[in-house]
């Protein structure tokens, strides 16, 4: 985990800490303070008055959100981040920092607590884009480029794994690891219920960005709801935060 | 009364619903079940009993192996996910609801899948969760919708920085400090399990000490023990608010214009009968002020044809009374005679330590006017207690003076909830105090206490009055 985020995560965890205390550290990373300054103005967090400086921001969103934003800073710089596959990687963020926040919004209607479901969608791609990012970079380094197709289902084959090694070398805990990785197959996951959150979440986050190709009448009828006991009624209520969430990711 | 689809349909697949479903399966009635949930067994299982006193389990586990980590040299880490000593609670879960489900099916209970909203007192229309919707009819119906925690509007339960008792058990982490509002069962039992997990908790409630329907010896015991681990309680504090700092905690307001900051906050003023969205306002149901649903002694709401059991009907609220007013509800219902009744509904709290009572307490006694012997072994003087690694505790049985009949028993110690049993079939069965002298019991045993607290009982029996008034000023 590079350095900022290790220090935060240390932070914010374990000592009482202040705002100016986290500005400064979060100061030496440029992408990270750029994007607290976003969130922050940002119309969802409707502050009061324009937020101009970074303790003020800290102070604004608040230990938890500034934890999580420094989280989806790092990922997107050091994991989502394929030189010559930039468009497959930010495609990949933006499903992966989307879904983070409608599993916030499906945990908090279901009452339960919303911070795991959070990282656990948050990291539901990592396998991907680190997949994507060393099979990149063996491209540059043997200068040839593989076709589509081959380099497509190598990043499907090696996912689940690069995805369990990263969450294991940064000690997520095992429910949210499971879940990650388990999406896909929430029913037979050890964590169905937090790996179905992750899969409804990626459905959410899919249909967010491209409602073209998975529209909201595909989304309400899919099966995972049914296991998370989410009625079509209450799926529509959460349906119509999509702007809300939209305007949270800056997408 | 006209035919339906079913003889019994039961709203809720909880203790109450469903053990009133399968009584009338057994007897031959058609009998069903709806279900919204995606699995069978109500917040008791789901939620609620199962899951808490799992969490119990690993804090005591945590509890004693840091007792044994010094002499081990072993150092804990204290930063154990939550979700790490919840291992294994899904299986339980996943174990309860294939072992209910197999019981219903076995008894032939159709478990219908789905939102129940009254049409009318006979009818119920089911909404399912892939959209469709179905119409049932039964001349009788049974409200075993359960219960939620309960809200206030002051305080804001956001599921992130402040918890209620479903939000609680999926803490990603345990919290370095909480505040638990309230003082009952709910907030006790939480408290003391943070507490042994290490997390700085303090309890804020008006009520000058926690569990306040409990014999004065059970609470300062409870709170002993709560102090002992590093929790305090702060009686007497009106809370006006709570909310999140918008930077790292919580502030919580307090009556008398002090604020004071926490990690999270727990949310605990009881619960609340899950009556909403089921179509009543169609059926002019009885509701008391508490927003529970008013039943008969047979369990037969203001609506004939309607019952209601479990937690919709108010204290007390335990997933074995409510197996119990099921059963009985429809047998009701069903006219079929009832078992006979039993006021002895042993209460368990599920704190560290653990808290049983069962039959009257001395308050209760008091008010009766009637004469008690409390005859009291301490757990110190219990060899099975030492070599538990829990010599701290109490028993107390409680007789009639002049018979020394065994009126109640009020255990206070790890293995409480099991231990009052014993105490529960001598009242059942009328016995004295000299029934524990006469008995044989497997040495060494929690059972032994009972010796311990009958001898007691006979010494105070055997001593001149003069002597006993003095004793029992003292004990005050």
């Amino acid at each position: 985990m590079p350095r900022v985020c290790a220090q935060l995560a240390e932070l914010t965890a374990q000592q009482a800490t202040d705002a100016a205390q986290l500005a400064r550290l979060i100061q030496s990373d440029a992408a990270l303070a750029g994007e607290l300054m976003r969130v922050a103005n940002s119309p969802a967090m409707r502050p009061r008055s324009p937020i101009v400086s970074l303790q003020q921001a800290v102070s604004w969103l608040g230990v938890a959100e500034v934890r999580n934003l420094a989280m989806a800073v790092m990922l997107r710089g050091e994991v989502f981040n394929a030189p010559g596959h930039e468009p497959e990687s930010e495609e990949l963020w933006r499903e992966a920092w989307l879904a983070g926040l409608w599993a916030k919004e499906i945990a908090r209607s279901r009452r339960k607590h919303v911070e795991s479901a959070f990282l656990a969608a948050l990291m539901h791609r990592t396998g991907a884009a680190l997949a994507l990012k060393i099979l990149s970079g063996f491209e540059v380094q043997r200068r040839t480029v593989m076709d589509a197709q081959s380099f497509a289902d190598l990043v499907v084959e090696f996912e689940p794994a690069f995805g369990r090694l990263l969450m294991s070398v940064w000690r997520l805990p095992a429910d949210v690891q499971e879940a990650a990785i388990g999406w896909r197959s929430y029913m037979t996951s050890s964590h169905g219920d937090l790996a179905g959150t992750v899969h409804a979440a990626h459905l959410l986050a899919t249909h967010t960005l491209h409602p073209q190709l998975l529209d909201e009448e595909l989304v309400m009828a899919s099966p995972v709801f049914e296991q998370l006991g989410v009625f079509p009624d209450d799926r529509r209520v959460m349906l119509a935060k999509r702007d809300q969430i939209r305007s949270l990711a800056g997408i | 009364m006209q035919s339906g689809d079913f003889d019994l349909i039961c709203l809720g697949s909880g203790p109450a619903g469903q053990k009133a479903a399968v009584q009338a399966a057994k007897a031959g009635f058609r009998a069903a079940i709806v279900e919204r949930e995606p699995q069978v067994g109500g917040s008791c299982l789901l939620s609620g009993t199962i899951p808490s006193k799992a969490l119990r389990e690993q804090a005591l586990r945590y509890r004693r192996m840091q007792g044994s980590a010094t002499s081990l040299a072993v150092e804990l880490r204290g930063d154990a996910p939550l979700s790490a000593l919840l291992h294994g609670v899904d299986a339980v879960i996943a174990a309860q609801d294939r072992y209910l489900l197999a019981q219903l099916q076995r008894n032939g209970v159709e478990l219908i899948r789905g939102r129940g909203v009254f049409l009318d007192a006979h009818r119920l229309e089911v909404q399912h969760l892939d959209g469709t919707h179905r119409v049932l009819s039964s001349p009788r119906m049974l409200l075993a919708t359960g219960s939620r925690p309960r809200h206030v509007a002051a305080i804001e339960v956001d599921h992130e920085h402040v918890v209620d008792s479903d939000s609680i058990l999926s803490l990603p982490y345990i919290p370095r400090s909480m505040f638990v509002l309230g003082s009952g069962v709910i907030a006790c039992e939480y408290a003391s399990i943070f507490a042994a997990l290490g997390c700085a908790v303090t309890m804020l409630d008006k009520a000058a000490e926690p569990l306040g329907f409990l014999d004065p010896a059970l609470r300062s015991g409870f709170l002993a023990a709560f102090r002992a681990m590093g929790g305090e309680y702060l009686g007497g504090s009106e809370v006006s608010g709570a909310r999140f700092d918008g930077f790292s905690q919580v502030e919580v307001k307090l009556g008398n214009g002090k604020s004071l900051a926490a990690d999270i906050v727990f949310a605990a003023f009881g619960r609340v009968a899950n009556l909403d969205g089921i179509g009543l306002d169609r059926l002019e149901l009885g509701i008391s002020p508490r927003g529970t649903v008013q039943v008969n002694e047979r369990f037969e709401t203001n609506i004939p044809g309607i019952y209601a059991a479990g937690d919709a009907i108010g204290p007390p609220a335990l997933a074995c009374a409510a197996a119990d007013q099921g059963r009985r509800a429809a047998l009701a219902a069903l006219g079929l005679p009832p078992p006979p009744t039993t006021s002895l509904v042993p209460s368990g709290v599920y704190t560290i330590p653990e808290i049983a009572c069962v039959g009257l307490s001395q308050a209760e006694a008091a008010s009766k006017h009637i004469d008690l012997l409390v005859g009291r072994a301490d757990f110190s003087e219990v060899a099975r207690a030492h070599i538990a690694g829990e010599p701290s505790g109490f028993l107390s049985l409680l007789c009639e003076r002049g018979t020394a009949r065994v009126l109640g028993v009020q255990v206070l110690g790890e293995g409480a909830t099991e231990l009052v049993h014993l105490g529960q079939a001598a009242i059942a069965c009328g016995a004295t105090a000299d029934f524990f002298i006469e008995q044989i019991f497997n040495f060494p045993t929690m059972s032994e206490a009972y010796r311990i607290a009958a001898f007691d009982i006979l010494k105070q029996r055997t001593m001149p009055q003069s002597a006993q008034f003095k004793l029992a000023g003292a004990a005050r």
